[in-house]
């Protein structure tokens, strides 16, 4: 039990904000200066 | 509850923001191009947004509130699906999508399936006119609903008054602003919806005794509001319910209310900043609704409706000016969705049938104006229905959902990521998608632990449309687009330069030409 839950409701909580997060924070870093290179 | 004068005032001055940037709108909506996707020239910021608040309607506040209170924990499987569905949505799809769209001069999503399939009979177009159709007239009059209970709980007004009311004002900005004035409508929208999710569980949490004393009061009232298979736990039960819940966010993948936001954004370049304002908005929507929710539930509990709890949260716990803003909120999830409903509405019957099938060389101003008039007729019949059934709200908004999301998601993940996919393919998979989600509802759903819909839809959607796929031939010419979007879009997590429009074409023309046919 850790701060009042269990440690399955803290995996489900963190999955639910990490994995999306994450994925995005990479395509944002691959991404972001394609503004530069492509034509549109 | 009585109207006060300070939440009146708050309730006025948001409408007239809104008819104002109707009016605002209105200069750039006198084409076609302009009246349903705003002319192409949205920003990143807007399209976010703009398809988050789309995406939540007055289910976010009212339904998933509700649900944080009624099961706790087990309410973040939604949390988990949504939040997934809006990262590969803005990952994966959106750039070939907008790449496809744009090659087209695509301005529905019927218009990409049209030309990417090769349809010049026009089925697959009429097929998704029809269940756009269907769909958004009981879609928009769910929202409508909402809207009287929501004036009627906060303001204490008749609930045909605060249908009407909404209606009023929704039609007043759409038809005037077009696709403009819904996108940055959605924007104002979602901000507040950002502002109130972002607010409301750090008060109910704090009012609660903070985190730990909250999740307290939550195990002595049921220790399974702490569990993430809830009271269920892990059983078939559980499982399913889990599955479902997740299953919620499917539909970001395809459904078209939210893929003409892509088709409207300025260009493929707005992508990757636009995804990421979408995700931490869809993050902050999503989390702020369950966990107010289930702070709600330790500090009221015994709510004979669960759905009620964020308007009896914003009348305890704040003052009248905050709960003026909370039914300004609560207004804006719902207008956000139904104005964005009633212009695809509108593109389906105007664009994809009147001008595509039946009269190509209309004037433009004349189809804007007959999509003006859609519009308006759309809105008054989905009004009718909301006069006449008060009931069973998110009932009608799960269920729209997932139509629109069966009949779409496959046909638009096949005809993006697998070339191979063939005009026959995508409308058995569309038609299949549609009639099991349907079939679920009426015949397996009760025997299967209420198995959401959208699972059997979308699986059999993209299982027909590979399966007739296989036994049928592709659309001459869709390889070479195919290699040609694909190289351009490059690898969506990895940094490199994309190919410019030239070499990509040069990269699929000697593709095709050494016999690639592997699909």
């Amino acid at each position: 039990m850790m701060a009042g839950l269990g440690w399955t409701a803290w995996l489900l909580m963190a999955a639910s904000v990490g994995i999306g997060l994450a994925l995005v924070l990479l395509f944002f870093a691959a991404h972001r200066d394609d503004a530069a290179d492509g034509d549109g | 509850m009585n109207a006060s004068p300070v939440i009146l005032g708050v309730v006025v001055a948001y409408l007239a923001v809104l008819a104002g940037i109707g009016v605002w709108a209105s200069r750039d909506s006198r084409d076609v191009a302009g009246y349903y996707v705003a002319g192409k020239k949205l920003p990143s910021w807007v399209i976010a947004f703009s398809s988050n608040a789309t995406g939540e309607s007055a289910w976010l506040l009212l339904g998933l509130t509700g649900m944080g209170y009624l099961v706790g924990v087990h309410a973040f499987w939604i949390v988990l699906g949504e939040v997934l569905g809006v990262t590969l949505a803005w990952v994966f799809i959106a750039r070939p999508f907008k790449l496809y769209t744009d090659r087209y001069d695509a301005i529905t999503v019927s218009d990409f399936l049209e030309d990417r399939f090769g349809d010049r009979r026009h089925i697959i177009r009429r097929l998704s006119a029809l269940i756009i159709f269907s769909m958004v007239a009981v879609y928009t009059a769910a929202q409508l609903t909402a809207a009287g209970k929501a004036f009627n709980a906060f303001l204490g007004f008749e609930y045909g008054t605060g249908v009407l009311l909404g209606t009023a004002i929704v039609l007043y900005y759409t038809t005037v602003g077009g696709f403009k004035a819904v996108a940055y409508t959605d924007l104002l929208q979602g901000v507040l919806m950002f502002g109130a999710l972002a607010t409301l569980p750090v008060v109910g949490i704090l009012a609660a005794g903070g985190w730990l004393a909250m999740l307290d009061t939550l195990r002595a009232a049921d220790p399974a509001l702490l569990l993430p298979m809830g009271s269920h736990g892990v059983t078939t039960a559980g499982v399913v319910s889990a599955l479902s819940f997740a299953a919620v966010g499917l539909a970001f993948l395809g459904v078209p209310q939210l893929m003409v936001r892509f088709i409207s954004a300025k260009s493929v370049r707005e992508m990757p900043r636009g995804g990421l304002i979408a995700v931490v908005c869809i993050i902050v929507f999503d989390c702020g609704a369950v966990l107010a929710g289930m702070a709600g539930r330790a500090l009221v509990p015994g709510l004979a409706d669960a759905e009620t709890i964020l308007p009896v949260m914003a009348d305890t716990l704040f003052p009248a000016l905050f709960t003026g803003i909370f039914l300004v909120v609560v207004l804006a999830a719902i207008m956000s969705t139904a104005d964005s409903l009633l212009i695809l509405a509108s593109s389906a019957v105007v664009r994809d049938v009147v001008q595509k099938v039946h009269r190509p060389l209309m004037e433009e101003r004349r189809v804007t104006l007959y999509g003006r008039i859609t519009t308006v007729v759309v809105g008054a019949a989905a009004c009718l229905v909301a006069l006449g059934e008060v009931r069973l709200i998110f009932w009608f908004v799960l269920f729209a959902w997932s139509g629109l999301a069966s009949a779409f998601v496959p046909v638009i993940l096949c005809g993006l990521f697998w070339r191979r996919t063939t005009l026959a393919g995508a409308i058995a998979g569309m038609a299949a998608g549609f009639a099991a989600n349907v079939t679920w509802i009426l015949a397996f759903k009760s025997s299967f632990h209420d198995l959401y819909e959208m699972i059997p839809g979308v699986a059999a959607g993209l299982a027909t449309t590979i399966v007739v796929s296989l036994f049928t031939t592709p659309p001459a010419g869709a390889d070479v687009e195919f290699v040609a979007v694909h190289a351009r879009v490059g690898h969506p997590l990895r940094r490199g330069r994309p190919q410019t429009r030239r070499t990509a074409v040069a990269a699929a023309v000697s593709t095709t030409m050494i016999g690639n046919d592997d699909g």
